[in-house]
């Protein structure tokens, strides 16, 4: 079970994650929703550990993930929004450095590199530096570093950016069976259809607060709408979406 | 079931991890091929082993002749120049190579944003980094001082015995690796301090002041390394006929000169000394590092990943916006000129490039500028006259070559499809770089020292000197271009076709022209009545030849899709090729 509680995440004066609270335990998927700068990734670097919150705690199991947070990161499997890799190394190298790092026993993990590379479609490219990658092919690697150790948590930040629909699909469905095996998945998207589909539960977030916890069907019955859609647009979207896209035909044809 | 090995050790962590943080030395996205910087690396090794190598082999017969008339005792004092000499070239190339590694000394954001979401302590991270960092220059210092040591130490120790000639090898290996080890200690430690000081966001303004510093320390040296040598068999053991210079005694590679005395078993107090100081400066300097190097990488990490450095001053960012507006009218030219200004004053590799340039140029000229205000009011010599006139020229080519090689270095490579979908002109590329390098390389350097002349001089010789140079600047960045046509840093670089090992007599002719023909003649035909207007002719007729056949060879390298160039690094190929 991971417990976020009451987290608050300053940069200098900015609030980017305001007093925000909520759970996540092994079966389910929390999709988490929110507008360009309304704290989502940020979120996601709280939850991974990349950086502690300014005020609240992350528990694990209890425990604050910031008094063992090796520990921790070895439970944890993550899909950064931006795809950071050492792009002088080959897919197979990155992986081999990520397993090597996390612990797996080689053998173990040059047949699971060999696998994943495979089912991806990546076996082809063995020997070609990730400079050489498409975006969709470098987020197969990050899918695949994120998965190779079997972890206990999943933490993805827009993981279908890139793929294509045969590979998104099969993403959906890997999420699914990991949830069923009673991982924890958090996955951060602005995908409203995939996040309605794959999640037990949705946070939607606006300006650094949470303003909606629950499945998408009870959100979307309390507030009398059809989609998750309408329902993030009505909670989340502060603009006027007309009115700008209005603003914007003017701007091009200035 | 959650299925998990046996977990991460921070013993097994640690070996991929300093594999990772070494290949970054050799290998990186720079370059188009995998092996084009590593191949590059072997020749950097060979050039930096060359002098000393070809120094052994010529001095050989000196030193047999030494050891048959007066004995190996004497020989030992005999060498003492060529040693010291041996060891301020060590200076001076570890000392550009710490420049050159600059970026790579520390953790940057990728690393940030990578690392920190793996089970690592920063105790591992720290040691990897430090270890990666050792070993590079470990290695650099077998390849540059192995072969060089076998054959000094058994020079030096043939003719008197085996056990002398063991103590030569090994007194080589350790004071010119110590040495080694020291300039790029010094260069980690200062980075290293400088970072856990200031953190990433004020230490990216300093940074590129501490790169121009060591640039120019080193560069001090090398054109302080004929003195230093000569004084230093006078100064350190009352030999030969110069008279002693005390303030060798400060510099780095004297010290470890003691250190090689003492390994070579020297009874002389001084050389204990100095091998004393020479010890004690190499443990502070990997003190610095070690101690500095955890606080430096803890800030790194927490910074990058609560967001990006930014580096540039307002005034730098207000120029930036400026001078596009400036320089061109035609608005693709414009927009390439605004982008490779803001990328030369951005981004890391490009801001190392033009920081050594400086470094280099205002070290070169410095002589001769305090040679000049220390020689008193009346008319300076002849000699210094044709050095004077020297003075632009010398910083011109360094800026404009500096400004060549930054745009030929890649930034963010994965953008540059904006220039290719653009319908931009087949040239807005180069005449972008052509500005700049009139505008920030040549223009600056060109009104200063017409001023200067005009001063000193009078309107006349400031009206003739400031035609020749700016004639000369023009010319200079018309070779520079010569077959240039993608936006600046927008293509892979390729070290392997500027084809150093073949042309490098073209770059020393070049320069020599430039730098020492050019001003002599100035200075000569300055004091005949119609000499210099016949110079200036004779150059303006040249810059029109030059400036058609390099806008033709840039015409046909576009046409063509030939990625060959003429000069340094070649930036010919075009944009609409190879992107990904």
């Amino acid at each position: 079970m991971i417990e976020v509680q009451d987290v608050t995440k300053r940069y200098g004066g900015l609030v980017a994650v305001n007093h925000a609270s909520f759970r996540v335990g092994p079966g389910e998927v929390l999709g988490y929703l929110g507008p360009n700068g309304s704290g989502k990734s940020t979120t996601v670097k709280m939850l991974v550990g990349l950086m502690p919150p300014s005020h609240g705690r992350v528990l694990f199991d209890g425990s604050d993930i910031q008094d063992d947070l090796i520990a921790y990161k070895a439970q944890v499997g993550y899909v950064p929004e931006e795809a950071h890799v050492y792009s002088y190394l080959t897919g197979p190298e990155y992986l081999r450095l990520v397993g090597r790092l996390r612990g797996i026993p080689p053998v173990r993990l040059e047949s699971k590199i060999d696998r994943f590379l495979a089912l991806f479609g990546l076996d082809t490219d063995y020997h070609a530096p990730l400079t050489s990658y498409s975006k969709g092919m470098r987020q197969k690697i990050l899918l695949s570093a994120a998965l190779l150790h079997n972890p206990r948590v999943v933490v993805l930040d827009e993981p279908a950016s890139g793929l294509d629909v045969s590979t998104a699909l099969v993403l959906r469905a890997v999420v699914r069976t990991l949830a069923a095996e009673q991982r924890i998945i958090f996955y951060s998207s602005h995908e409203l259809e995939t996040i309605e589909k794959i999640s037990t539960r949705v946070i939607i977030l606006r300006s650094g607060r949470i303003v909606a916890d629950d499945s998408a069907a009870r959100l979307r019955e309390l507030m009398h709408l059809p989609s998750l859609e309408d329902v993030f647009a009505q909670l989340a979207v502060k603009d006027n979406v007309d009115q700008i896209a209005d603003g914007l035909m003017a701007a091009i044809q200035m | 079931m959650v299925d998990r090995g046996s977990g991460p050790t921070p013993s097994a962590q640690f070996r991929p991890l300093t594999e990772t943080f070494l290949a970054r030395f050799f290998e990186n996205e720079v370059t188009s091929g995998r092996t084009d910087l590593r191949t590059s690396f072997f020749w950097v090794v060979a050039v930096l082993a060359g002098p000393g190598l070809l120094g052994v082999v010529y001095r050989q017969f000196a030193w047999s002749e030494v050891t048959m008339r007066h004995g190996g005792e004497a020989l030992a004092a005999y060498v003492l120049f060529d040693k010291s000499l041996y060891l301020v070239i060590t200076f001076v190339a570890i000392g550009f190579v710490s420049a050159v590694a600059w970026p790579s000394l520390s953790l940057d954001r990728r690393d940030g944003l990578i690392l920190g979401a793996l089970p690592l302590r920063l105790r591992v991270i720290v040691a990897a980094k430090l270890v990666a960092v050792g070993v590079y220059i470990l290695v650099l210092s077998a390849g540059m001082h192995g072969l060089t040591a076998l054959l000094v130490g058994g020079a030096l120790g043939a003719g008197v015995s085996l056990d002398m000639v063991g103590r030569g090898i090994a007194a080589h290996l350790i004071a010119s690796s110590a040495l080694g080890v020291f300039v790029f200690a010094a260069a980690a430690g200062v980075q290293a301090t400088a970072l856990a000081l200031l953190g990433p966001k004020q230490f990216a303004r300093v940074s590129a002041v501490l790169q121009v510093l060591f640039v120019g320390i080193a560069t001090a040296a090398l054109i302080e390394l004929p003195a230093i040598s000569a004084a230093a068999p006078a100064t350190l053991a009352g030999l030969g006929s110069a008279a002693p210079t005390p303030w060798i005694l400060y510099a780095p590679p004297i010290w470890f000169l003691g250190l090689y005395e003492t390994v070579a078993g020297s009874q002389l107090s001084v050389m204990h000394d100095l091998a004393g100081t020479a010890t004690g400066a190499l443990a502070i300097s990997v003190l610095v590092t070690v101690t500095a190097y955890p606080i430096a990488c803890r800030r790194v990490l927490l910074a990058t990943v609560q967001g990006g450095a930014s580096g540039v001053t307002p005034w730098v960012r207000g120029a930036m916006a400026k001078l596009p507006w400036l320089l061109a009218r035609n608005l693709p030219t414009r927009a390439a000129i605004q982008f490779t200004l803001s990328t030369f004053s951005r981004v890391s590799r490009q801001r190392l490039i033009i920081s050594a340039a400086i470094g280099l140029g205002v070290t070169a000229v410095t002589p001769i500028a305090l040679a000049w205000l220390s020689q008193g009011s009346g008319p300076p010599s002849r000699r210094l006259m044709t050095a004077l006139a020297a003075l632009p020229v010398l910083l011109i080519v360094c800026l404009v070559t500096a400004l060549r090689v930054a745009a030929a270095a890649p930034a963010e490579l994965p953008a540059r499809w904006v220039f290719a979908v653009a319908p931009a002109p087949l040239l807005a590329g180069r005449e972008a770089l052509r500005r700049i390098m009139i505008a920030v390389g040549s223009l600056p350097i060109i009104v200063v020292s017409g001023v200067v002349w005009w001063i000193y001089w009078g309107v006349a010789p400031a009206i003739g000197h400031v035609a020749v140079t700016v004639l000369a600047a023009l010319t200079l960045i018309e070779i520079h271009l010569w077959g240039v046509v993608a936006i600046p840093c927008t293509r892979l670089l390729s070290p392997g076709s500027a084809n150093i090992q073949a042309r490098w007599p073209a770059y020393v002719v070049g320069l020599v022209l430039f730098c020492v023909e050019l001003p002599q003649a100035e200075a000569a035909l300055a004091r005949t009545e119609w000499g210099l207007f016949v110079m200036i002719a004779l150059l303006g007729l040249l810059y029109i030849v030059i400036r058609r056949a390099s806008i033709a060879a840039s015409v046909v390298a576009a046409r063509s899709e030939d990625t060959g160039s003429l000069l340094l690094l070649d930036l010919s190929m075009p944009p609409s090729k190879g992107f990904k």
